[in-house]
């Protein structure tokens, strides 16, 4: 093959060109760190990132959820404790005036009682940022009203059932709320509470069995308070799975997308050599020439 | 027996051939770097012999014709090969403006609000009393719109643009088409006196190679060597004349039509074949893949929001999300941006109840595309890396064709490419040569006195 300057100068150039061409492609990934930055560079992982991203947004508002749901149902659980723990002073209540109290002191008794209705109906009417937690999902009107004259408790008449869902995994959803209806069976237990207020007030020593039914009042309201805390101990676990997804995630999306550092910064000093070389047989070749030889 | 003034012939005739060779190696020399100059070489051929008694006598040298030298198989590979690499360069050029309105994988891609907008509903969900987070769910919903008819009308003008791209070349091709039916008469007018014209013929041949990297040209030459251009069948340039191409809009595609008969030609390569299918095929493509998601978005998210209830004494019901059809239309519903309370997050009015964001939230994830095997999220980047797929397999068409091409330069310039070594080599040769014709001279001049003194 006749070989001329300008093929020599032609190739060179090419050779040049396509060594520079490779040096900034790795020094823009060394650069950010990343090895995919536009769809082009890779557009098989482009279709991966994209759905990793999203997949780690859905995963960190799923973990937002979780706390959500945590903090509403820890909310719910103290507020049944606290319930639970007025039945349990009704009880004693109950238990030291068939004791043997006198008949003068029951007004007393009944006091209690009734200072007890007060704290009961506020208890099932707690909010938690703002929001009525035993409302169901008419979350913005009180649900329970005790009658001014203190001698019924009523419901929202526009409902206290409904329960609430947050999203918390993917393709999974988890109750957050036990409504009023549930809780506290409707408004049986505060019905009770008033008529034993009445007949304490009226003198009436309770019978056997009304302490029972403030028995089972009390393990219904004990068992809602188990429900609660076994939504709380799933949402624990839902806490941790989400936290080694959202790291899985990440890892994956790392391998997809970064760039390995040792790797690019080789094969960037490789590169740098090549066009060393390129330069240097450049600078030898493209200048000799015959006439250097001529006098 | 030859007399002393035909040796004084023979020099003569060698001073002037080694003349003419030096003349046409300096024209070697000078045109070194001239783009789409062939080499040319002095053919010399010893004069006619003479009879003598004893045989035959030479009578020198003579210069027959000054040739140049040319591989037309060459030229032909070349032309396809540059055809192909002006129509990857241009798609490839193009491509990455698209690529860069998608601006993928980044915090602030479609894909990253889409998954912001749907995260906005469960966040709704958690809260649907909360008018914080339907203002969230608003400019989420905004942003959205934003970046839909970002990309549609980033897309849409450069289509637009592409217009005044094509008609530029188009442009090129015609005043190429001018120049080379005009060097073809030159051609044949210096054929017929009996000349090569060959600085002429290295011109058009130049033009022939341009015009292949702005369309698939075919050259046909007739026994004459006058040349025949035409592309996708029809002849523009020939020595009857340039035929005018036209790029015209009809609807959405641009078209090229040649001369009066408006005759549409196909084009199918080169630069200019490369803007038409991004113009006429690649963007509409796109564009219409982003419509489809879009239209079906606002048709998904509004007919489950219409269902619910946002809030209010009497929750308001029946209200769109979006209006619009497209990803150039894409709007928030004007009741959606006066009150935020009109955003449905209820299924039956209760405040509380989040049925209707939990919905909202998860379209996103529905398989609502490709005959419901895709949805919206897969969709997209279906169609970010099928940009990507795109770009990469036009590179690897530049990387090999340019290979190709340099290949085909090479071996061109191995036949027609100026050696300064070997100019050098010639420039010495004819110049001893003529240096020894001219002692030839003195030496017979000697004779003649020698003659001159017997007398």
């Amino acid at each position: 093959m006749r070989v001329t300057e300008s093929t020599i100068a032609a190739n060179f150039l090419a050779n040049l060109n396509r060594s520079r061409a490779r040096i900034v492609q790795l020094q823009s990934q060394l650069a950010t760190g990343k090895r995919v930055l536009k769809p082009s560079d890779d557009p098989l992982a482009t279709g991966t990132i994209l759905r990793l991203n999203d997949a780690i947004s859905r995963n960190e508002q799923f973990e937002k959820n979780v706390t959500d749901a945590q903090a509403m149902i820890e909310t719910t659980g103290s507020s049944l404790d606290g319930f639970s723990n007025i039945l349990l002073e009704v009880k004693e209540i109950l238990v030291r005036v068939r004791n043997g109290a006198v008949a003068d002191g029951l007004g007393i008794y009944a006091d209690r009682i009734d200072q007890l209705l007060d704290e009961a109906v506020n208890i099932a009417n707690t909010k938690f940022n703002g929001k009525y937690i035993f409302g169901g999902t008419n979350t913005l009107q009180q649900p329970f009203t005790l009658a001014p004259d203190r001698s019924a408790v009523t419901a929202n008449p526009n409902g206290i059932t409904g329960s609430i869902e947050y999203q918390v995994a993917e393709g999974l959803r988890q109750v957050v709320n036990i409504d009023g209806q549930e809780a506290f069976n409707g408004t049986q237990i505060f019905t009770a509470l008033i008529q034993l207020r009445d007949q304490l007030q009226n003198g009436q020593i309770p019978s056997p069995a009304d302490a029972d039914q403030i028995d089972a009042m009390m393990e219904y309201v004990n068992n809602k308070g188990g429900k609660a805390g076994s939504i709380q101990t799933n949402l624990r676990s839902l806490e941790v799975r989400l936290l080694d997804q959202r790291l899985e995630l990440t890892g994956l999306l790392s391998i997809h997308q970064d760039a390995d550092f040792a790797e690019g910064a080789l094969k960037l000093k490789h590169e740098e050599s090549m066009l060393d070389a390129a330069l240097a047989i450049g600078a030898r070749l493209i200048p000799t020439s015959l006439l250097d030889f001529l006098k | 027996m030859p007399g002393l003034a035909s040796i004084l012939n023979i020099a003569r005739r060698a001073l002037f051939s080694q003349r003419t060779g030096m003349t046409v190696t300096g024209h070697n020399i000078a045109n070194a770097s001239t783009p789409g100059y062939s080499r040319q070489r002095v053919n010399l051929i010893p004069g006619l012999p003479e009879r003598v008694s004893f045989g035959m006598l030479g009578s020198g040298v003579v210069a027959d014709r000054v040739e140049r030298l040319r591989e037309r198989f060459i030229d032909r590979q070349l032309r396809t090969a540059s055809s192909s690499l002006g129509e990857a360069v241009s798609q490839q050029q193009l491509l990455s403006q698209v690529e860069a309105f998608f601006n993928e994988p980044s915090d602030t891609g479609l894909n990253a609000v889409m998954t912001k907008f749907f995260s906005s509903f469960q966040d709704l969900a958690t809260h649907p009393e909360d008018s914080a987070m339907r203002n969230g769910v608003l400019q989420q919903g905004l942003l959205l719109v934003q970046s839909f008819r970002g990309l549609a009308s980033n897309i849409k003008s450069l289509r637009d643009d592409l217009l005044t791209g094509v008609t530029a070349k188009v442009d090129r091709i015609n005043q190429l088409a001018k120049e080379i039916s005009d060097l073809d008469v030159q051609i044949i007018t210096a054929r017929a006196v009996g000349a090569e014209p060959n600085d002429l013929l290295d011109q058009r041949d130049l033009k022939l190679d341009q015009l292949s990297q702005l369309a698939p040209i075919h050259v046909s030459e007739d026994s004459r060597g006058s040349v025949m251009v035409s592309i996708g069948g029809t002849v523009i340039a020939s020595r009857a004349g340039a035929v005018p191409l036209q790029a015209t809009v009809s609807g959405t595609q641009i078209q090229i039509t040649a001369g009066q008969s408006n005759l549409t030609i196909n084009v199918t390569g080169g630069d200019l074949g490369g803007l038409l299918k991004a113009a006429n095929v690649t963007l509409p493509g796109y564009l219409s893949q982003l419509d489809q998601l879009a239209s079906t978005l606002i048709t998904r998210v509004n007919q489950l929001h219409s269902a619910g209830f946002g809030i209010g004494a009497v929750p308001p019901t029946g209200i769109n999300f979006f209006t619009g059809t497209d990803a150039s239309t894409i709007a928030v519903d004007p009741a959606i941006t006066s009150n935020v309370n009109n955003i449905a997050a209820s299924a039956d009015g209760a405040p509380g109840n989040n049925s209707v964001a939990l919905a909202l939230a998860g379209v996103g994830e529905e398989n609502l595309l490709n005959g419901g095997t895709a949805s919206i999220m897969q969709y997209y980047s279906g169609l970010v890396s099928g940009i990507g797929s795109t770009i990469v397999s036009a590179n690897s068409t530049i990387t090999s064709q340019d290979l190709i091409l340099t290949q085909l330069e090479n071996q061109r310039s191995s036949v027609s490419g100026v050696s300064l070594d070997e100019e050098m080599t010639k420039l010495i040769i004819y110049q001893r040569g003529f240096e020894a014709a001219a002692r030839l001279v003195n030496s017979v001049d000697d004779m003649f006195q020698t003659i001159l003194d017997m007398v």
